[in-house]
């Protein structure tokens, strides 16, 4: 033995049944920390990809405001290339619009997926997109032929030369196919639905000659972007939008940073549980083998080397367990990836070699596992050499305190009902469980005596024992609570959040898509304002309205925030459609937007803006930046929401043509005939997508279900750790009680109900832990909804998930039952004789 | 010239236990000196203070009062880690449960106050050879603790507290996890250490018969010194007094006073009054 460092591994060698399971623990948590890291990066890596994809090597963007259709001023290309630091300035034009189906058909729920970007681009181009061709050749110069990535082409089921029949305003035109492009790159862009020509067959195909609708801009390599661009403000006027190249797609980040908190805030859980299982494991370890402490003591080691070899130990195992948690989290990365891609309409970029994130994940691991057995080799350290001459443990003399606990549990939960920022918002979480856990010795006793006044008649005798063994027990029985507590906590908290937007989600979806009776009808690019006449003549139909949608410019003193538009007619829109509100009516709002000069807004953005109702928001329009009063807030659940104006400020903000009709119908017996109709009269024309409030809601909820998925996916690992940790628990406490046990088997007890006595115990605790996840796991919630609205921008109103708790509690208590198995066979199998003469 | 100064020495030394309200006086003004060489036997009764004063005279606690030299130097003025340090390197300590460490083989645990203090092998492979080859382990140096018989054990443990080549070797109640033939074992090693080595010896038992190994007692009663005796003496007055009565057995207590002083002991005898007598007889170690 080279050092006392070896001394380390022989205790791991030796109980390798006890650690295999912390290491499976550790395993599983990192497994989900680098899951997270890594499909987050993963996925942070598609969206740059995107917004770099459609960027190229532009340093800014200057590009329309209002609705989509909207276009920049004339001589605005003349005006930027005059602007100083510019090295290169390119137009384009782009619009929205589809692909006609090879048969009619009714779609329902639209993504900008299901669009196609057509993009035409000016002669400069080349100088800042690199169009990689894996086949064909690039467009001529004002012909109906684009180059498409190759993905989307087999979308299409069309190759090169083969020919796409657009829908336009001038009615279908088929554009030939020339060339396919690499996945990379400006292939990228709209999620791969995108189509590249010349800016002048653009202009033709959209009926819009001479229009532009961005221009790129490149500028001298010492000019600082965000410097220049409030200068190209000024100069420009505030008409148009002025956009740094690196914060295109920023709300989108910001919502994907939103979500891939969310998961490693799941994960943060799982990482905490695992560390609680090498606490919990080491702290009985290290009671045992007191009298080795003791005699390295006595031999002359001082406390240090004591306490590190108690650490060494932990550090040793959560390396190797977080290695093999790297091979486990590869899978769950790439599953969680390919999720999140496909509820985001991302174009996968693949997991590639997330060095990094594995060497954070092991970090962490290994972190994690030293702090853990930090306290027990604090202890171990701290014992008196003189306890090694002495037979037995030493007494625990720990006391039992109530406000610690309490103190933490209140501070942590006061805080993350404030709303704070993410990050405190965590340590406030943390906080609150750090709380509970402290809380949990004090109230162990009361509980386990209530609890198990009806559990022991199921096991007459024995149970008595089992619950004499808990309150004994009290420290280790505590610690096992607590972990299966958390897990069952979070369970709880996620499933409370889930349906708590779930809810909010019908309540919104179901204001808005008219209780059934309204049909949204979307346009890829914009309608002809007759259209609403169509709509309004067509039999079933009892009210129609017209919507715009676009963006925004809120300006702040320190900045701009882009918001979603809409434009809605006052007078018509809520007899169709409307808002939940949080501070408003449908009468305000209407006699607000109808005079014009107000805004509505998601009671979120108000509250990141510090705006109240009746107070001003300045915002850039087509003259300038103009105030406008928040006439009220409503309730919001998603990233489409923005603000909301009425017709009288169509043209300040840019808006066009209507892109969306609201059509209510006199019956929900009208809704299917209608959809029919408004097809038939537009379809040729504009293919257009409807959604009811059913389909609306289906695809809000597939949403949701697929991010809690993988939230439930983490915390179902999580609740493996605590299982593991409870099996763990319950192998120790037979261990050392198998002298009690030989004694109990020799004056009578039979094998099985030693076995009883065991599971006894399991679900004592399990029961016990149920209930205290109950008040906590309401706690935890109410931090987790009010972070969704302000990490989401989602109005969530809280609902305690009382269906869940029987299901939950059931199969809680299953696996307890599970988790007594072994131990309960190990004890049940135990010889008296043998076991009397265990030491 | 033959050491004089005292190796270890306790002056007036006394200590207090707290149990709930109840202050309970463990020791009360001890006073002892130990000589370079000599083996000293503490006895009592239980709950005398035979381990507690083991635990102060070995620097494994603090004296609530009075002092404890070990080489003239006073452990109290030592903080944990320097009295930790001072441990390492010039105490022994033998335990009645042998604190062997279990995952560790035997040739490992002896040599670990080595490799606490972070000493190379090379440094101590030759030290290590010898102590093994003294308590008769050599061949049994691979193996653990569990392997082997309680004797074994046991000598293991001292030979662990003989490697560091220690000032004075404290033994707790070493034989009193043994049986009658292999606590002798133990003893007679114990005197072979002072007898080869001239190694300084207190030892905590409540075995008379272990006592008789010892060059002088110790009698603790209730925390004070209840007398100083030399047991040779007292066995050489018994014998005088058993020569008239049983003239056989004066010659058999006399015969083994010799083997102990020759160290050569085969033969543990009972000193009680004959009609309580019974003679066993033990091998000697190889």
């Amino acid at each position: 033995m080279r050092s006392l460092d070896a001394l380390s591994y022989r205790h791991l060698s030796r109980r390798r049944g006890r650690y295999g399971l912390v290491f499976a623990g550790v395993a599983i948590g990192v497994a989900v920390v680098f899951g997270v890291l890594a499909s987050s990066s993963a996925d942070t890596a598609a969206v740059d990809a995107a917004a770099h994809g459609s960027a190229g090597s532009a340093d800014a963007v200057i590009t329309t405001l209002g609705t989509y259709d909207a276009r920049l001023p004339a001589g605005v290309l003349a005006r930027v290339e005059a602007l100083p630091h510019v090295v290169a300035a390119t137009p384009s034009f782009g619009f929205r619009t589809a692909v006609e189906p090879k048969a009619t058909q009714l779609l329902h729920g639209a993504s900008f997926t299901d669009f196609v970007a057509v993009s035409g681009t000016g002669p400069q181009d080349r100088q800042f997109h690199d169009y990689a061709l894996v086949s064909g050749r690039m467009y001529r110069p004002g012909v109906n032929e684009v180059v498409i990535p190759a993905s989307y082409a087999r979308r299409l089921g069309v190759g090169v030369g083969g020919t796409i029949p657009l829908v336009t305003p001038l009615g279908v035109r088929p554009v030939t196919v020339t060339g396919l492009l690499a996945d990379s790159g400006p292939a990228l862009s709209n999620g791969g639905s995108v189509a590249y020509t010349s800016m002048a067959a653009a202009q033709a195909l959209d009926g819009r000659p001479g229009d532009i609708t961005s221009v790129e801009v490149k500028l001298t390599p010492d000019t600082s972007r965000t410097a220049w661009i409030p200068q190209a403000r000024r100069a420009l006027g505030d008409s148009v939008s002025v956009i740094n190249a690196s914060d295109l797609a920023s709300d989108f980040k910001g919502f994907l940073a939103a979500i891939n908190g969310a998961f490693l805030l799941a994960s943060a859980i799982a990482v905490f549980v695992g560390g609680f299982l090498v606490f919990l494991t080491f702290s009985v370890s290290v009671a045992e083998r007191t009298r080795v402490w003791g005699t390295l003591r006595a031999l002359g080691a001082v406390p240090r080397q004591v306490r590190r070899l108690v650490v060494a130990e932990a550090v040793v195992l959560g390396f190797a367990a977080s290695l093999a948690g790297l091979v486990f989290g590869c899978v769950l990365a790439a599953g969680s990836v390919r999720l999140v891609d496909h509820l985001l309409y991302l174009r996968p970029t693949g997991l590639g070699l997330p060095f990094k994130d594995a060497f954070i994940s092991v970090i962490l691991a290994v972190v994690v596992s030293a702090l853990a057995a930090w306290l027990p080799g604090r202890r171990a350290a701290a014992l008196s050499p003189v306890v090694a001459m002495r037979d037995g443990p030493p007494p625990d003399g720990t006391r039992v305190r109530w406000w610690p606990g309490l103190t933490l549990l209140v501070v942590g939960f006061v805080v993350a009902a404030a709303r704070p920022p993410q990050l405190i918002g965590a340590v406030a979480a943390i906080m609150t469980l750090a709380g509970a856990v402290l809380l949990v010795p004090p109230l162990l006793r009361p509980m386990a005596r209530f609890f198990g006044s009806t559990i022991r008649r199921l096991a007459p005798g024995t149970g008595d024992i089992a619950v004499m063994h808990l309150v004994k027990e009290r420290s280790r029985s505590s610690y096992t609570l607590a972990l299966v507590m958390i897990v069952l906590a979070m369970i709880i908290a996620v499933g409370a959040s889930n349906q708590s937007l779930n809810r909010s989600l019908d309540q919104v979806i179901d204001r808005q898509a008219g209780s059934g009776l309204a049909i949204q009808v979307s346009a890829a690019q914009a309608f002809d304002p007759a259209v609403g006449k169509a709509l309004a003549a067509l039999p079933g139909v009892r009210q129609v309205t017209a919507m715009e949608f676009g963006r925004a410019e809120i300006v702040r003193p320190r900045g701009t925030t882009s918001v979603p538009l809409q434009v809605i007619e006052p007078q018509s829109f809520f007899a169709v459609s409307g808002y939940v509100w949080v501070n408003g009516s449908d009468a305000v709002a209407r006699a607000a937007l109808a005079t014009g000069g107000s805004i509505l807004l998601p009671d979120t953005t108000a509250q990141n803006l510090g705006v109240k109702v009746g107070q001003p928001v300045s915002i850039r329009t087509t003259q300038g930046v103009r105030p406008f009063t928040l006439a009220a807030t409503y309730a919001s659940v998603g990233t489409g929401y923005g603000a909301v104006a009425g017709t009288p400020d169509l043209a300040l903000l840019g808006a066009g043509r209507p892109n969306v009709y609201g059509v209510r119908v006199g019956s929900t017996a009208d809704v299917k005939p209608v959809e029919a109709r408004i097809l038939s009269e537009l379809g040729p024309r504009y293919q257009p997508f409807l959604s009811t409030g059913a389909s609306a809601a289906a695809q809000a909820h597939s949403q949701v279900r697929g991010f809690y998925s993988i939230g439930y996916v983490l915390l179902g690992l999580a609740g493996v750790i605590g299982m593991l940790g409870l099996a763990n628990t319950l192998i120790v406490s037979v261990l050392s009680r198998t002298r009690e046990i030989g004694i109990l088997r020799s004056t009578g007890l039979l094998r099985r109900q030693v076995r009883r006595m065991v599971l006894v115990e399991a679900e004592i605790l399990a029961l016990v832990a149920s209930a205290l996840a109950l008040p906590l796991g309401a706690m935890l919630a109410a931090g987790i909804i009010a972070g969704q609205r302000s990490g989401m921008g989602f109005s969530v109103n809280y609902q305690y998930p009382w269906g869940m708790l029987v299901p939950v509690i059931a199969v809680c208590l299953a696996l307890a039952g599970l988790a007594s198995l072994l131990p309960g066979r190990r004890a049940a199998r135990l010889e008296p004789v043998a076991a009397l003469r265990f030491d | 010239m033959a050491e004089t100064t005292p190796v270890l020495e306790g002056r007036g030394l006394s200590k207090t236990y707290q149990v709930g309200t109840i202050t309970q006086t463990v020791l009360d003004g001890i006073d002892l000196t130990v000589s370079p060489g000599a083996f000293l036997a503490v006895m009592g009764p239980s709950g005398s203070g035979k381990s507690t004063l083991l635990h102060l005279l070995g620097g494994l606690d603090r004296p609530d009062g009075g002092e404890v030299l070990l080489d003239g130097k006073a452990l109290s003025a030592m903080s944990d880690d320097e009295r930790t340090l001072l441990r390492r390197r010039a105490v022994g300590i033998v335990y009645q449960f042998f604190n062997l460490v279990p995952v560790l083989t035997v040739e490992e645990n002896v040599c670990l106050p080595a490799v606490i203090a972070g000493e190379k092998e090379r440094a101590y492979r030759q030290r290590l050879d010898t102590v093994l080859e003294l308590v008769g382990l050599a061949a049994h140096r691979d193996k653990q603790p569990a392997q082997l018989s309680g004797g074994q054990q046991q000598r293991a443990a001292i030979a662990r507290a003989l490697f560091v080549e220690p000032r004075v070797l404290l033994a707790d109640e070493p034989t009193g996890n043994l049986d009658f033939n292999t606590g002798a074992e133990i003893l007679h090693l114990f005197s072979e250490a002072q007898r080869l080595l001239g190694q300084t010896i207190v030892m905590v038992t409540h075995d008379p018969r272990g006592a008789g190994w010892a060059d002088e007692v110790l009698l603790l009663r209730d925390g004070r010194i209840g007398g100083r005796l030399d047991l040779r003496q007292k066995l050489r007055a018994q014998a005088a007094k058993l020569d008239r009565s049983h003239p056989s057995r004066a010659k058999a207590v006399l015969r083994w006073l010799e083997q102990l002083d020759s160290g050569d002991a085969a033969t543990v005898i009972d000193v009680r009054e004959p009609a309580a007598s019974k003679r066993r007889t033990v091998k000697a170690p190889a």
